[in-house]
């Protein structure tokens, strides 16, 4: 009877529409439970024209119920949303779950080649803390376990948009893969089913108010990203699996130590992340955890390298994961705590690791020439600019840490698809081999042009959010502004050099490429095109999409200053306007190449009189930087501000 | 004078001052040589004469990327004399710079490709010190827009001596002097032929010669705001000065190569802007 | 719109010479003779230049190299042929290589005998060049001037 009684409360309680808008329970409910469904059916058909209808509908009605549920949040124009039900059985669902997955990683951490036997120690003391906590009361339970704002919001069209479009990208991808390696099993339908298991565990993050659901969700991702890193089988993919497992079990770790101590130590204890918000400086250690584990999740030194090593997984899996989405909920994580850290040393050196991130990666991105590598420090580089917005805090770093993780999730999934459909184009990743791709392929190589643009130049957002990053910074923490200065450098320097390689129009002509897939340009198209939208539109997604967020949490602030965006703006329409220059102005006569007058064709008339061909490559500045040993240094800066930011989120 | 007059007043006048200080430059040079040297309209007589050969053009996307580099730079100048966000300035005028690298690197050609990638480092090179300028010229003055720190009353050269002397450093970069004039240097000089500039010729060269006027204008306007509160008399003889020291740098110095470039300007930025800034505070108190 | 006479940038290339004429055209730039003054420019590119300063003898191997230095030069421009050698080949003439001077592959505008040429010499003939560059510029048809080269020769 009473099994009945909690049935009948909770469905009342879902049905709780709080905003006239549509946003209940069922909604968020579906949002989160839906990709579930795909999932289970593309592991049941596993291949064909079945398996393609089950993703595009999955990737269509994932991503259409993401923007709707966001939709209705923004039209409420309410700024936090609670949404209180109980429902003893699904938590005991969950936690169910939760022991398997965490058996399951058990299992594979067990048979590691690396023989690793802190991991699955690790493991086993996570599934200790998870049964204690949620199963013997450790940690009360939250009431109301999802709740709804607009960094959540925002997390969740940043999966629902981006996780669609790569899952639609991905159909071909796959069978393009499938096709280049015959040998290799056809596993798309177990991909399929993580993808969409993934994007579910991503909506669950941006919509979980209780700890014990984010951090179940949170293991999912890491299940998820495991496995998805392992897909291709070879030695390669099975050695960076394993590191990638290895980091985020000490991340989930650190997320479980942080729970242990809301529930055993001094501060607040509560499973529910707005009371612990609420709590400010009593819970800083607790925070200080949760944040160590959203620096591995977000691959920050020192636990940097699991990303790099990710990049041997296919494509798709690259751009949703390990760029777009998962690493920021790492970021995500930090950003949701910044009013905790705001104003501590812990958050200091927090902020510490983020901007030493951006520089050392910034700097180890110079001197890669494989393109997913220099993706992947970039996307390192970024994210520690997020985690420095959210260490330092106050509301124009906040501002500009949510702008970096939309625009960054939407321009590098587009760069990281690019170069996967390059790659496939081309049978290589190498930079150099990207030489003069806009004249070889216009559809493809314009766009890989205005996903880089969109990374680095003005107008673009992710100048925009970096111009407020310096702003904010210059006036709480010049130190952080100092490295973020020296760390925009060598971003420039890598992009340009990557642009200057794809807009090269060399006159010896090279042998034509195949088609790309409609459905690839489809999809990278949409990417730009949002991309570019973004871009224009900054300051009314600020005041959609951020800004009621910044004046709940600062409410005595003064307004965001956006004037100087018109210039930006400006810009914009200069930059669009230049290419009607290609049609009217008139354009020189042709000439060869100046080549002290000892052409030959396409090259010259080298020393022994014979011709031959100039071969133009990029600098990698591999002896001033010297990686290894850079790489090693910015290692060991990183460990020591973690460390300190931990003993002094401790002492506090 | 409202911000849209000031824009418009730099729009027009710019390519006058620039074109008088690129002659001032020249003729300059040329006393310190003990020779007599160019009339000072020269640099105007070589852009008219540009303007009048047609262009030599290795691929149709040059003039695109070429025409980019001339309006980010003199809008990046416009938005600066209009008062704007100098942050903004900075990074629009990195813009206009990346379309010259662009140009260059469209060409494919080797002086061309080797003159791009110089360009770049210089760019590495000096990109940290220019932001910690508006950095410290934020914290001297409370205010990246231009127009109130034009207005301050301290002058920020007493509270930022350490990031002035720095921004005389990349100023030689920027200005492409020696000893850092790495990838296509001055008129007289050559450095991989005409390094960065090899492919552009008539018609275009002289939108770049225009481009160099605009930014010139615009840098020397940055070292301005420094002396600003001495009143505008005494701060352009300032800046004349530092102008006259920047020629004087150039002609007595060697080129020297892009490693000790990229090295020197890290290391002058580092200690000397980020000591600065950190000093900020205490500096601004002390007097 | 403007021509070159005020602005006259110059491409000096070495085609075969034995180094004397080209030390005395660079003399031309240093601060005795100041060829600044003019508006001259020493650029090393084709595209950039209007004026062409050649010295030494056409050899095989450099005929394309001239030709195509020539070529790359954008209108108007005009030809400075220095030195003997440049003229005629010089004491050079009769070697196996060495094809003749340099108007046996491109046409040439203004001769500068001497061997070596003076510095004075070198100037003068550039303004010459500069009169002929501002006829092309206007369109007007100018004769070469043949008497120097004839006077070599004999």
């Amino acid at each position: 009877m009473k099994g009945v009684a909690q049935w009948r409360r909770f469905r009342r309680s879902y049905d709780l529409d709080l905003t006239g808008y549509g946003v209940n329970l069922q909604s968020l409910g579906f949002v989160i439970a839906f990709p579930v469904l795909p999932a289970l059916l593309a592991l049941w058909f596993r291949r064909g024209p079945a398996l393609d209808m089950v993703v595009w509908t999955g990737a269509l009605v994932f991503g259409g119920a993401a923007l709707a549920v966001a939709v209705q949040f923004w039209a409420s124009g309410s700024s936090l949303l609670l949404l209180p039900f109980d429902a003893p059985l699904l938590d005991q669902a969950l936690l169910g779950l939760e022991t398997l997955v965490l058996a399951f990683l058990f299992w594979r951490a067990r048979s590691m080649k690396s023989k690793a036997g802190w991991v699955p120690s690790l493991i086993v003391a996570q599934a200790a803390a998870v049964l204690y906590l949620d199963f013997a009361g450790g940690l009360p339970k939250s009431a109301a376990p999802l709740a709804l704002d607009h960094l959540g919001v925002l997390l969740l069209v940043v999966a629902g948009l981006v996780g669609g479009l790569v899952a639609l990208y991905a159909i071909s991808y796959m069978k393009e893969e499938q096709a280049h390696h015959p040998g290799l099993p056809d596993r798309r339908g177990l991909f399929f089913f993580l993808i969409f298991l993934f994007l579910s565990a991503m909506a669950g993050i941006a919509l979980s108010n209780s700890l014990a659901w984010l951090f179940f969700f949170w293991e999912i991702t890491t299940l998820c990203s495991y496995l998805l890193i392992r897909s291709r089988g070879d030695e390669a993919s099975i050695r960076n699996s394993d590191l990638a497992l290895a980091l985020n079990v000490l991340g989930g770790a650190f997320f479980a130590a942080g729970l242990l101590w809301l529930a055993l130590g001094p501060g607040p204890r509560t499973g529910d992340m707005q009371a612990l918000l609420a709590s400010g400086r009593a819970a800083l250690p607790a925070a200080v955890l949760l944040g160590l584990a959203g620096l591995v999740k977000s691959a920050q030194l020192p636990f940097h390298k699991w990303l790099l090593g990710a990049m041997v997984a296919p494509t798709p899996v690259s751009a949703l994961l390990h760029a777009s989405t998962m690493v920021k909920a790492g970021v995500f994580i930090l950003l949701r705590l910044s009013p905790v850290y705001q104003g501590t040393l812990a958050g200091g050196l927090l902020a510490g690791v983020g901007a030493a991130t951006f520089l050392a990666a910034s700097l180890l991105a110079v001197a890669e020439r494989d393109a997913k590598r220099v993706l992947a420090y970039s996307t390192i580089a970024n994210l520690g600019l997020i985690v420095a917005c959210a260490g330092v805090g106050g509301r124009d770093a906040l501002w500009a840490g949510m702008l970096l993780l939309a625009f960054h999730a939407v321009a590098k999934g587009l760069l990281f698809l690019a170069v996967g459909s390059a790659e496939h184009r081309l049978g290589s990743r190498d930079i150099e081999d990207m030489q003069g791709l806009l004249q070889r392929k216009r559809a493809l190589g314009s766009l890989m042009v205005v996903g880089i643009l969109g990374m680095f130049l003005a107008p673009f957002g992710m100048l925009t959010a970096k111009w407020k990053v310096l702003e904010a910074m210059a006036q709480s923490a010049p130190l952080i502004a100092i490295v973020v200065a020296f760390g925009s450098a060598p971003t420039l320097f890598f992009w340009a050099k990557w642009l200057g390689a794809l807009v090269a129009m060399p006159a010896a002509p090279k042998p034509r490429l195949e088609r790309i897939p409609r459905v690839e340009l489809g999809v990278l198209g949409a990417l730009a095109a949002l991309t570019l939208a973004a871009t224009v539109a900054v300051p009314s997604l600020s005041h959609l999409m951020v800004e009621p967020f910044l004046d709940r949490l600062f409410p005595a602030a003064l307004p965001m200053d956006l004037a100087p965006l018109s210039a930006m703006l400006g810009i914009a329409l200069v930059m669009l306007g230049l290419p009607l220059l290609l049609v009217t102005a008139p354009w020189g006569s042709p000439s060869p190449a100046y080549l002290a007058g000892a052409n030959a064709g396409h090259g010259f008339i080298n020393a022994l009189h014979l011709p031959q061909e100039a071969r133009l490559h990029n600098y990698y500045l591999a002896s001033v930087l010297r990686p290894e040993e850079l790489a090693r240094v910015a290692l060991w800066a990183g460990a020591a501000l973690a460390v300190a930011a931990l003993a002094a989120g401790a002492w506090s | 004078m409202t911000p849209l007059l000031s824009a418009l007043l730099y729009l027009v006048l710019a390519p006058l001052a620039g074109c008088l200080l690129a002659g001032l430059d020249r003729v300059a040079t040329a006393r310190m040589q003990r020779r007599k040297g160019p009339p000072l309209l020269q640099p105007y007589y070589d852009i008219r004469k540009l303007m009048g050969k047609q262009a030599a053009e290795v691929n149709r996307f040059q003039g695109y990327y070429l025409a980019g580099f001339l309006c980010f730079t003199a809008g990046a100048g416009a938005l600066f004399f209009g008062g704007g966000d100098l942050l903004l300035v900075i990074f629009a005028l990195t813009l206009g710079a990346v379309m010259l690298v662009l140009a260059a690197f469209s060409a494919h050609t080797p002086f061309a490709h080797l003159g791009a990638h110089r360009e770049l480092l210089q760019m590495l090179a000096y990109e940290p010190m220019l932001i910690l300028t508006a950095l410290g010229l934020f914290l001297a003055t409370h205010s990246f827009g231009v127009a109130e720190i034009a207005d301050t009353a301290k002058a920020p050269v007493l509270v930022l001596p350490g990031i002035f002397v720095g921004y005389l450093f990349i100023l030689t970069i920027k200005l492409r002097k020696s000893p850092f004039d790495l990838s296509s240097a001055h008129h007289a000089h050559q450095e991989l032929v005409r390094g960065l500039t090899v492919e552009i010729s008539g018609g275009h060269l002289a939108l770049v010669e225009l481009a160099h006027w605009y930014e010139n204008v615009l840098l020397l306007g940055i070292l301005y705001l420094f002396l600003a509160p001495f009143g505008w008399a005494l701060a352009l003889a300032g800046v004349a000065l530092c102008y006259l020291i920047e020629i004087v740098v150039d002609n007595s110095s060697a080129r020297l190569r892009w490693e000790t470039a990229l090295r020197s300007s890290w290391l002058v930025a580092l200690i000397l802007g980020g000591a600065n800034i950190l000093l900020v505070p205490v500096l601004l108190r002390g007097w | 719109m403007g021509n070159a006479v005020k602005s006259p940038w110059v491409l000096h290339y070495d085609a075969s010479s034995c180094n004397g004429c080209d030390i005395e055209v660079l003399a031309c730039l240093t601060p005795v003779y100041d060829a600044e003054r003019l508006g001259i420019i020493n650029t090393g590119n084709p595209k950039h230049a209007d004026v062409l300063l050649i010295t030494g003898g056409v050899n095989t191997q450099n005929k394309t190299v001239v030709e195509n230095l020539y070529a790359q030069m954008l209108e108007p421009k005009v030809v400075v042929a220095i030195g003997a050698c440049a003229l005629s080949g010089g004491i050079f003439a009769d070697c196996y290589n060495i094809r003749g001077g340099i108007d046996t592959v491109i046409p040439v505008d203004i001769y500068v005998p001497g061997c070596a040429a003076r510095p004075q010499a070198i100037v003068t003939g550039i303004l010459q060049a500069l009169a002929v560059l501002d006829a092309k510029a206007k369109g007007t048809h100018v004769a070469v001037d043949k008497t120097a080269r004839e006077k070599v020769c004999r």
